[in-house]
């Protein structure tokens, strides 16, 4: 088996290496169509990961359920279907992604009323093809494990099969007149300046298909966000209230199309959610994720900059993103052979139903950011000099949370603060080598997790604290062709667990690059960073802009 | 016929004793400004050998020619060091250009008109910045045309980069290795909007409500697919011991938000040779620089004037030299009667990795042309050479409609790194694709691209 592997890998290598080996080609195709003028620019991608764990994912062999699933071999044993035991690819991925960019000419805007005309559409093909035969100890899941496909979803612009995906990540249109500007179509709303926490970013929904949750940590969350349909409105309000010592305003609402956070089913590499006998279903009642999808998001944001700071007051509304879980029954003939509870039943093996609901939540926050002039000369100034202090929080009153062991009286509601505080600064160390890029971040939240779930079912505690800590540092190189990058995450909340990732990114020419990163991760399975030590990884990406 | 009034080396001994007694007074045979006011030429400024580089070079060297590895040595001493190497040992080949003695062919029209009618209105205050004799914000035009210290040269340049109210630029920038080969190509776009010392566009001279402010500086990559819709905004302070408020998005981030300003020393993308200090020269806040001095005065040999290239497709210059023959562009080069040579220290910036920089300024505009970096030992390690011309619309050539027929804007950069011998040039376009195109003081372009919510608009 592992033979095959190799094989397949080293085809796979040979096709990279013919790519690297293209010269870079300068081009962006661009053309007008009558008044609008039309340039398209692509990206083709690999993502490799190669499992270092040493350790088989205890959240897809079902050994929480009493099944003792083979170490090495996908097994079409009981409970045994969606095992990744003895794997050792974790991703090989390969996508493609494209970029339509529009532009009306001036006269034909002027004509429509208007002074700027856009459009933007980002394609994107994704497919990972470990579990095609790439490495036999991955299973294929099922699309319904993806839990994707909605009553009132369909016109999210996204094909998705067993393992790919198809879809417009992004497609809108751009209208401005004056001060007025009206972004209307499929888009990622992100406001925020927090990294990596999502405090203020709260808009748009998680989708972690295409890769783990924790990902290449310098792409944040731009690729796993979900494009919503929505119509945004801004309203520039500038220096108009200037004499109020009020600068640079802003003040934008929107409503949107609410998409719920999709996660990895069990059954993928990067399964740290769901145990392989549970099956996620919509759920009944008001709050079930099938009447949820169909509700509006909305939300408005005031922005702007008085006495040196930067401010700003958001306020959300939408069903929770996650929502919380609670039991639905058992459903003992599900097909594929991967059913895994065991009841004691002499005729077989049983799913849990766990029924997903998500409620409205009302989210209130604010943001105040400040620089500090890097003017300072006293002794140890240099720790201050530059730096960008930032303070974001929310409030949410109704927080969601599911009740402990997912029982059935569901769930319980309270006030949720979710606090970021971080400082940024560029250092440079000495006069060879360009500044640093250094991040250090802290989230404190009195309920919920870092992605808005509950942090009561993994502590089966009532109510806990949950606080973060990150260390984000980039150094590039002369000439920036080259960065180190190290990204440090530790908690301490249940148990103390920490995630790093160092990495190398590399820009020969402007067509390519190419990173390579180490995910690793320890703590406890109860813990918020241990679940991802199943994961521990080296990958490769190799991107080829044309 | 005109008669040599002053023999051989006269011009030379008199730069050399005007620096030596430390007087920057520019005009050789009578006051440069004097004769400006007088004719919008400075030809009567200037004996026939400063105007001419045949007659500087007693005929060595023609206006039509070629400056290449055989004859460069002829003007060695009024080359910048790098264009000396890049000519000698690399293969560039430089057209040799009239010296434009028309001051509107130098600098732009309304700036120059506003140069000689505030003149003498100015004051430098105990902050060390330059304010109306009433205490407010300068009105525009060069306030120093006759700059009597080394620091007025490099505050007239800060004071206005572009020397317009505002300009947007199409750039195409492409980085070379050593050998020339092309590895990063990048298009971008930018837009200085200044808020004081407005002169075409209303209000004038001030916007209202940013009379604290010195300009406005969005700039927007367009490519490769990973940089596009990569969006910066500084906001310059007029005060320049401050450092620019500096906002930005990322594809990568999808968000606006503030980033550190501080690292002015680091290249911006990848392959880049050039750093943030380097725009126009003199890119940072003025007085986080200091020890401010000339160290010389004299003619110099650089692109001043006649370097676009209007009629080729999308004004793209030729290029020449290094091993691959793309390593720079084929410049003109124009015999510059004066130029003032000056250097900075960067006082403010403890692990700067310059000592210096030097500045070679037209002594007629104040307009830098071309800068010498140093390393910390001193040693030469980058060339920041800009070129320039009046863009004067051609007869049958693409020209995109509501750009003004003529203005004066710069044409092209090369960024050398002479230590690693890698090289960045770019040039201004007409267009670059995206439907970008390069204009000058048009009201809109503040809408369009000078906001926070035109920076989060103009993002992908």
């Amino acid at each position: 088996m592992r033979g095959k592997c190799l094989a397949k890998a080293f085809a796979a290598t040979a096709a990279t290496l013919i790519l690297m080996a293209i010269p870079p080609v300068f081009a962006q195709e661009s053309l007008d169509l009558g008044p609008v003028h039309i340039d398209v620019q692509n990206a083709a991608e690999t993502d490799w990961a190669i499992s270092t764990a040493g350790k088989n994912n205890a959240f897809n062999n079902n050994s929480n359920a009493g099944v003792s699933c083979p170490p090495n071999g996908n097994s079409s044993a009981p409970g045994c279907g969606l095992s990744t035991n003895g794997n050792s690819w974790n991703l090989m991925a390969y996508r493609f992604d494209t970029l339509i960019n529009g532009r009306v000419s001036s006269d034909t805007a002027e004509r429509f009323g208007l002074d700027n005309w856009d459009f933007f559409v980002h394609g994107r093909f994704w497919s990972n093809i470990v579990p095609l035969g790439i490495d036999g100890n991955m299973p294929s899941t099922h699309e319904m494990n993806f839990a994707q496909h909605y009553p009132g979803n369909g016109w999210t612009a996204t094909v998705a099969e067993n393992n790919y995906e198809l879809d417009a990540a992004e497609a809108y249109t751009d209208l401005r007149k004056g001060r007025w500007w009206l972004r209307l179509g499929k888009q990622q709303i992100v406001y925020g300046e927090e990294l990596g926490f999502q405090t203020l970013d709260a808009v748009n929904s998680l989708d972690f298909r295409r890769h783990s949750i924790i990902n290449f940590s310098g792409l944040e969350f731009s690729d796993a966000r979900y494009g919503t349909n929505a119509a945004r409105l801004t309203y520039d309000v500038g220096d108009q209230l200037s004499r109020f010592g009020i600068h640079r305003a802003r003040i934008t609402a929107w409503v949107a199309q609410f998409e719920p956070d999709v996660f990895l089913p069990p059954g993928s590499a990067y399964n740290a959610s769901f145990n392989a006998y549970e099956t996620v279903v919509p759920g009944t009642g008001p709050y079930s994720l099938y009447n949820s999808v169909g509700e509006a998001s909305y939300g408005a944001v005031a922005e702007w900059s008085m006495l040196g700071v930067d401010f700003s007051a958001n306020f959300y509304s939408h069903p929770e993103r996650v929502g919380y879980f609670s039991v639905a029954g058992i459903a003992p003939n599900r097909s594929s052979g991967i059913q895994g509870l065991n009841l004691n039943d002499p005729t077989g093996y049983y799913d849990l139903l766990l029924a997903e609901n998500m409620p409205r939540e009302y989210i209130f926050g604010g943001m105040a950011s400040y620089m500090i002039q890097p003017i300072y000369t006293f002794p140890g100034a240099d720790i201050i000099n530059g730096d960008i202090v930032r303070f974001s929080g929310t409030y949410t009153p109704n927080k969601t949370l599911a009740a402990p062991g997912y029982n059935q009286q569901g769930f319980v509601r309270m006030g949720d603060l979710n606090l970021a505080v971080d400082i940024e600064k560029d250092y440079r160390w000495t006069e060879a080598l360009p500044s640093a890029f250094i991040l250090a971040e802290y989230n404190y939240r009195s309920a919920s997790s870092l992605f808005g779930d509950t942090w009561l079912f993994a502590n089966a505690r009532a109510d806990h604290m949950f606080n973060l800590f990150l260390l984000s540092m980039q150094q590039p190189l002369p000439l920036a062709r080259w960065t180190l990058v190290n990204v440090l995450e530790t908690e301490a909340n249940q148990n103390f667990s920490f995630f790093e990732q160092p990495g190398v990114v590399y820009k020969p020419t402007s067509a390519q690059e190419y990173d390579v990163f180490y995910n690793f991760a320890s703590g406890t399975l109860a813990s918020f960073e241990g679940p991802f030590q199943f994961m521990d990884e080296i990958c490769i990406r190799a991107i080829y802009k044309f | 016929m005109r008669v040599l009034k002053y023999r051989d080396g006269w011009t030379r001994r008199h730069f050399l004793e005007q620096v030596g007694k430390g007087i920057m007074a520019a005009g050789v045979l009578a006051p440069l400004w004097d004769v400006i006011a007088d004719t919008g030429s400075c030809e009567a400024a200037y004996p026939p050998e400063l105007l001419s580089i045949e007659a500087y070079t007693k005929g060595k060297l023609k206006v039509g020619g070629v400056l290449n590895a055989d004859n460069v040595d002829v003007v060695k001493d009024i080359l910048d060091p790098a264009a000396y190497y890049q000519i000698k040992n690399e293969g560039r080949i430089v057209d040799l250009a009239p010296t434009t003695t028309e001051l509107d062919h130098l600098t732009p029209k309304p700036f120059l008109a506003a140069t000689i009618n505030n003149k003498g209105m100015h004051v430098i205050g105990k902050d060390g910045n330059v304010w109306t004799k009433d205490g407010k914000p300068w009105i525009g035009g060069n306030p120093f045309p006759e700059p009597k210290t080394p620091q007025e040269c490099l505050m007239s340049n800060t004071l206005s980069w572009g020397k317009h109210d505002c300009f947007a630029g199409s750039i195409i920038d492409w980085d070379t290795n050593a050998a020339g080969d092309v590895e990063y190509n990048y298009n971008f776009f930018y837009v200085e909007w200044n808020t004081v010392g407005r002169l075409m566009l209303d209000p004038k001279p001030y916007m209202a409500g940013h009379e604290a402010q010195l300009r406005y500086f969005p700039l927007l990559i367009t490519s490769p697919e990973d940089q596009r819709g990569t969006s910066f905004l500084q906001i310059w302070a007029y005060d320049q011991h401050r450092f620019p408020e500096f906002y930005g998005y990322t594809p990568l981030l999808k968000r606006t938000r503030s980033f550190p300003t501080d690292q002015r020393f680091e290249p911006q993308l990848p392959g880049w040779t050039s750093f943030t200090s380097e725009a126009w020269m003199a890119g940072d806040p003025l007085l986080t620089w200091g020890n401010f001095r000339i160290v010389g005065k004299g003619p110099v040999l650089t692109c001043a004037g006649h370097c676009a290239d209007l009629t080729k497709e999308n004004w793209l210059h030729d290029v020449c030299g290094g091993k691959t023959g793309k390593k720079y562009f084929r410049t003109r080069m124009e015999l510059v009667p004066e130029a003032y040579v000056c250097e900075m220290e960067p006082v403010k910036y403890p692990r700067s990795p310059y000592s210096k920089k030097r500045i070679w300024y037209d002594a007629r505009t104040l307009n830098p042309l071309t800068m010498i970096t140093y390393d910390r030992q001193g040693k030469v390690w980058q060339q920041w050479e800009g070129g320039f011309d009046l863009y004067q619309r051609p007869q049958g050539a693409k020209w995109v409609e509501d750009v003004p027929d003529e203005f004066w804007a710069w044409t092209h950069v090369h960024a050398h790194d002479l230590q690693s011998n890698r090289m960045q040039r770019f040039q201004l376009v007409r267009e670059i694709p995206g439907g970008f195109h390069t204009d000058v003081d048009k009201p809109q372009l503040f809408g369009d691209y000078c906001s926070m919510s035109a920076l989060r608009r103009l993002g992908r």
